[in-house]
Parts: structure tokens; sequence; C-alpha cells
């Protein structure tokens, strides 16, 4: 009986720490956005023109998206895997590349994640009535810009390990 | 006999409308329609199309053959080149386009 109260007290405060943390986030992030009056009307005001840049920009990273994207899977597919299996077939390995490689490979992977977590979180921006919602459509811009910062984050560590394996690549010719 | 083609036709295109709708739903929620660039509004510019064909395409690395210094210096040589083309796109999904500032949401001071 004792056995199944400490059980049953456990779960309890699990699942009280469960809510709590949700609540919390939820209040914290609803208080995130704190607009003045002036900020409101020109959100507001603006709705139209606002609309318009923020779709132009929605196209212009579509492209950026298409254009990175072919160029890691150039990178992978013409160069970094055929080196990695020519390596092997020549028995010489480098723990150095294989690691920058598979460091490529899962940075591409978190790239089109968060590309697309992005896209999404552009397209409920989009869909917020800026005139008359200006507090969610600056929430929605808030959440969106802090996507757009990890995606920026993603692409320049894509660009630095692409870099590296250059480097490590120029070292291990001089090494032979 | 009539009656029995009316419900094989309502029936086929119920089965069609549901089909459709499953695959929207998967379309839209995997993700996939934002990385699809055949959408409306999308598809890519002309100029786009031209700067991908000028792009550098013919190399690729074997991965079979000997490995020496001196095929190591080509593919250098032409990973640079594709580094170079890839360093052309100036700070990508930078935040500053989505600032306050640049959108004209900025608080004016009213001092």
């Amino acid at each position: 009986m004792k056995r199944f109260q400490r059980g049953l007290s456990i779960g309890l405060f699990g699942l009280g720490l469960v809510f709590g943390t949700h609540l919390t986030t939820r209040l914290v992030s609803a208080d995130d956005v704190v607009l003045s009056d002036e900020q409101r009307g020109a959100i507001s005001t603006n709705c139209d023109s606002l609309k318009s840049t923020l779709k132009n920009l929605q196209r212009v990273d579509s492209r950026t998206r298409s254009f990175l994207g072919a160029a890691y899977d150039k990178f992978l597919s013409s160069y970094i895997s055929p080196l990695s299996l020519r390596m092997v077939a020549n028995n010489r390995l480098s723990t150095s590349l294989t690691g920058i490689h598979s460091g490529i490979l899962n940075s591409r992977e978190v790239f089109v994640a968060q590309f697309t977590s992005y896209s999404q979180s552009f397209e409920e921006l989009l869909q917020v009535d800026c005139k008359t919602q200006p507090e969610e459509f600056y929430r929605k811009l808030v959440a969106t810009r802090k996507k757009r910062t990890m995606l920026e984050s993603t692409v320049t560590s894509l660009r630095s390990a692409l870099g590296n394996h250059y480097t490590a690549v120029e070292k291990f010719r001089s090494e032979m | 006999m009539n009656r029995n083609l009316l419900i094989l036709g309502v029936a086929s295109m119920g089965i069609a409308v549901a089909t459709t709708s499953i695959s929207l739903v998967a379309y839209h929620d995997s993700g996939d329609i934002y990385l699809d660039r055949s959408r409306p509004g999308f598809l890519p510019d002309e100029d786009e199309i031209d700067q991908q064909q000028g792009q550098k395409k013919d190399y690729s690395f074997d991965s079979s053959g000997d490995l020496n210094p001196d095929i190591l210096q080509t593919y250098l040589n032409n990973y640079q080149e594709q580094l170079d083309s890839l360093d052309k796109l100036e700070k990508p999904f930078s935040t500053a386009p989505l600032s306050d500032e640049s959108l004209g949401i900025t608080l004016k001071s009213s001092e």
C-alpha cells in the first residue's frame, strides 16, 4: 500500500512538473512581446507593405535554399563522398576527414529540417492579419526570427565545415 | 442497373476525394511543400536558371583509382572553385531582413 502511495506521489509530482513547465513556458512566451502604441500603430498602418516585403523575402529565401541545397549536394556527391570511398579503397584512412564528412552530412539534414520549420513559421506569420492583430503578428515575427537565426547559424557552420574539409585534405596531401 | 452505376460513380469520387485529401495533408505536414519550388510564385526565375546552368557541373571526383598528391591537388583546385561559387551568396539567411528596422516597425524615440 505504501509502495503504491509512493508511486502515486512520484507520478503526480512528475505530472505537476511537466504541466508546470509547460504553463511557465507558455506564460513566458506570451509575455515576451510587449509592443508600444507606436509600434502597434506602425504594424497596423503598414500592414500591406509589410506583407508584400515578407512575401518577397519568402521568395528570396526559397531561392537561397534551393541554391544552397544544390551546392551542398554537389559537395557531397561529387567531392567528399567519392574521396572517402577512394581513401578506403587505397587503405588510407583519415579520422579527421571522416569526422568532418559525418558532420557535414548531419548538418545538411539539420539545414533541411530547420528550413522546413522556419518556412512553416513564416507561413503562419503571413496568415496573421496584422491590421487587426498586431500583437499576434509581432509574436509570430519574433518566433520566425529565432528560427531564421538558427538557420543562419547552421549555414555558417556548414560553410565552416566545408572549409575544414579543404584544410584537412591539404594537410593529408602534404603528409603523403 | 442505373442505381448501381450511380453508387459506383459516387463511391469512386468519394475515394478520389479522400485519397487526394490524405495526400495533400501528408504533403503539407511532412514539410515537402516548403521545399517544392514548382508551387505558383516559387518557380525559378530565368536568371536563376542561367546561373545554375553556368555553374561548374562537369567535375566529379572518381571514387576509384590511385591517390597521390597530384590527384589531390586537382581535387583541391576544383573544390576551391566550388567554395568560391558558394561564397558568392552574401550572408545567406541573415537576420537583418526580418529586423524591426528593415520592416519599418522600430520604436521611434520621442525625445
